[in-house]
């Protein structure tokens, strides 16, 4: 009769009968082995350690040591447009004789011609009025008013 | 591999696997080289970086590899057979209820062609399956079983023959 190992009773019994033999027990000391694997562990955890620093501390080496020299920030080139001045007659006399008003011109010139007066014959000279007689103003241009200017 | 390891797992292999892995070291190598090579297995099970699925399968077959390496580097294949015949501790202890005598055990075992041996000390006294054998010894389960039934059958014979013939 067979079993399913193909093994017959027989067989079976010197199994069993080998199987209560008790094994010699090994003279290792267990304190011995508990204590290398131990070490062992922690090599192996402290050189997982070490490696992962030595390879960062390479890849610093290296990118310190293959840093790129900075380069200036490209710029385009710059260009000096000159700008030519309007110089033309009509807006050199534009620019330098401001628009004056008839009213002030007027004003202008009766203050003028009582200041005149009264530096000829004093005080005396004021008008009793605010209208100077004979005052008919011929146009005012830029000849004329140089005139005034200087007699005073 | 299925989770990591602590100094109380590696405990507990070391009282359910040492003896047995000595004694299955002692297949190839004296008994204080196998001790070494049980040893280091240990310590290199620790080092993993988590527990074997199989331990005790994992433990044989890395006990197995040293062992062999180790015969390797050392003398020839005669010198290994005197080594094992002559002047070998016992394997067994012997105790008076056992149904047979350890030192007759351990002579026919050792009259028994290596690989047979050690398919029958990984099967009594590893506990392991003959799958589990297969495996370790790299052998297809067919193999294995065949080893295992003939070794039975030459133990059974030469106990018998110790028995009609008793040597004092």
């Amino acid at each position: 009769m067979q079993n399913t190992d193909g093994l017959t009773p027989i067989d079976r019994e010197l199994e069993a009968a080998l199987g209560g033999l008790r094994v010699a027990p090994a003279t290792i000391s267990r304190n011995r082995v508990m204590f290398d694997a131990g070490r062992a562990s922690a090599r192996r955890r402290s050189r997982l350690w070490q490696g992962s620093s030595c390879v960062l501390t390479v890849l610093l080496l290296a990118s310190v040591v293959s840093r790129p020299t900075p380069t200036a920030p490209q710029r385009p080139a710059e260009t000096v447009a000159e700008r030519k001045a309007d110089i033309s007659p009509a807006a050199l006399s534009a620019a330098s004789t401001p628009a004056i008003d008839a009213e002030q011109v007027r004003a202008f010139r009766r203050y003028l011609r009582m200041r005149q007066a009264v530096l000829e014959r004093g005080i005396d000279a004021l008008p009793g009025s605010t209208e100077i007689p004979g005052s008919i103003d011929p146009p005012l241009t830029r000849e004329n008013l140089d005139e005034l200017l200087s007699s005073t | 591999m299925t989770e990591t390891m602590d100094a109380g797992q590696l405990s507990s292999w070391y009282d359910a696997h040492c003896d047995r892995l000595v004694l299955y070291a002692r297949n190839w190598l004296p008994k204080e080289s196998a001790q070494d090579v049980v040893q280091g297995a240990f310590v290199r099970l620790m080092t993993q970086k988590a527990a074997p699925e199989d331990v005790s399968a994992w433990l044989f077959r890395t006990v197995r590899n040293a062992a062999i390496t180790r015969l390797r580097r050392r003398a020839s294949r005669s010198r290994r057979h005197a080594g094992l015949s002559a002047g070998q501790l016992p394997w067994f202890e012997g105790r008076p209820e056992d149904l047979i005598d350890a030192r007759t055990a351990q002579e026919v075992l050792l009259t028994l062609p290596a690989e047979q041996r050690e398919v029958v000390l990984l099967r009594i006294w590893g506990q392991l399956s003959l799958k589990q054998i297969g495996e370790i010894v790299g052998r297809p389960l067919t193999t294995v079983h065949s080893r295992y039934k003939a070794a039975l059958a030459a133990i059974r014979e030469r106990m018998e023959q110790s028995c009609r013939t008793p040597t004092d």
